[in-house]
């Protein structure tokens, strides 16, 4: 990897150390790749899916967070 | 209130998906006399579900926004103190925005520090080989690996106190001392200042004369241009700012439509690919 950047590595680099968990959850018929930061909320790292308008929708960007709870399914819903 | 208006109120379908099912018979029955209740119930909803109003509806645009915005991560998730432009995700964007019938153009507003060569090289091959046109603004900054993106959509601007910062590639994490390490290096700086002088008016030289400067940058090597440098050394087309950037796009799409199916924006591409290999 090569970062061209103006920021001083150190500072970007700070904290890679820290382990981050993800999980792969499935939502609305397509896969997200979250970042639970609760026993209830999750933060979304990136959807997985090859339809490209998914891309575009608003309530799947990354950074999006989104509520969860164990449905009656085993998958996992947004509020 | 905006959102509250006549017209606006009819608009009661999308809201009524996110009722829960043990209200769902209420509403329905109120939505059906009074489409008013559904929506502010919706409205409140989503305040207290989301801890956000819902959006006002706005006309439809023909043009879509992109903004590159912090570090341009590559195939590391950066720490989250950084603010990133995830490349995975802003090239589906891309192939979307391509293909969606609705959108005529792209605004690429950049305010950014740099990032992953690859990653950034990739959304601005995607961007240069887009059909539809495309015009970028740098606010604030476009620093290093910002540029090429910057030169690659159809049109530049820069703001006039924006800033691009050109300075040389460095390697990170465990470097083997060979000779090889600096050729690998000078090949990876060649691929940033070929894609950034084959897309802009300055020459290659012209443009590692910059990246080499010494006395520009405090304890580095390198050169910050200012708005307007930019555009004196060919890098960007144009100082303005939003308006100009827009007035641009419209006028690009207005040629594209002008041009119908034999648009010569779709023959152009296979001549700027063929000149990228020379």
């Amino acid at each position: 990897m090569i970062l061209y950047t103006v920021l001083p590595l150190e500072t970007v680099l700070e904290g890679l150390e820290q382990e981050r968990s993800f999980v792969d959850i499935q939502l609305q018929g397509l896969t997200l790749t979250v970042e639970p930061i609760s026993m209830e909320e999750a933060v979304i790292v990136r959807i997985i899916s090859t339809d490209p308008l998914h891309y575009l929708n608003p309530q799947f960007s990354p950074g999006r967070k989104i509520r969860l709870f164990k449905g009656f399914s085993s998958g996992m819903t947004m509020l | 209130m905006f959102y509250l208006s006549a017209e606006n109120r009819l608009d009661t379908k999308t809201p009524k998906i996110r009722m829960p099912e043990q209200r769902s018979v209420k509403p329905q029955m109120k939505a059906a006399d009074s489409p008013e209740l559904s929506e502010e119930e919706a409205l409140t909803q989503s305040i207290t579900e989301f801890g956000e109003t819902r959006v006002p509806p706005q006309p439809v645009s023909n043009v879509h926004v992109m903004s590159i915005i912090g570090q341009i991560e590559g195939h590391i998730i950066l720490p989250p103190q950084n603010k990133t432009t995830k490349y995975e995700h802003v090239i589906p964007q891309l192939v979307a925005v391509e293909q969606s019938p609705s959108i005529e153009g792209l605004l690429v507003v950049l305010n950014t520090v740099g990032g992953d060569v690859e990653a950034g090289l990739a959304i601005a091959e995607m961007l240069d080989t887009m059909s539809k046109p495309s015009v970028s603004l740098i606010l604030g900054g476009g620093h290093s690996i910002a540029l090429p993106i910057a030169v690659s959509c159809k049109y530049g601007f820069i703001a006039s106190t924006a800033t691009v910062t050109i300075h040389p590639l460095r390697l990170s994490g465990l470097v083997i001392g060979v000779p090889q390490t600096y050729e690998y290096l000078e090949k990876m700086q060649d691929r940033v200042v070929k894609f950034v002088s084959d897309h802009s008016t300055i020459t290659q030289d012209k443009l590692r004369e910059l990246m080499f400067r010494t006395g520009e940058l405090v304890r580095d090597v390198g050169t910050v241009l200012v708005g307007v440098d930019a555009v004196t050394l060919g890098l960007i087309d144009e100082v303005g700012g939003l308006s100009h950037a827009l007035q641009a796009l419209d006028k690009l799409i207005q040629e594209k439509r002008g041009n119908g199916q034999e648009g010569n924006s779709i023959p152009e591409i296979p001549s700027e690919g063929g000149g990228h290999l020379q």
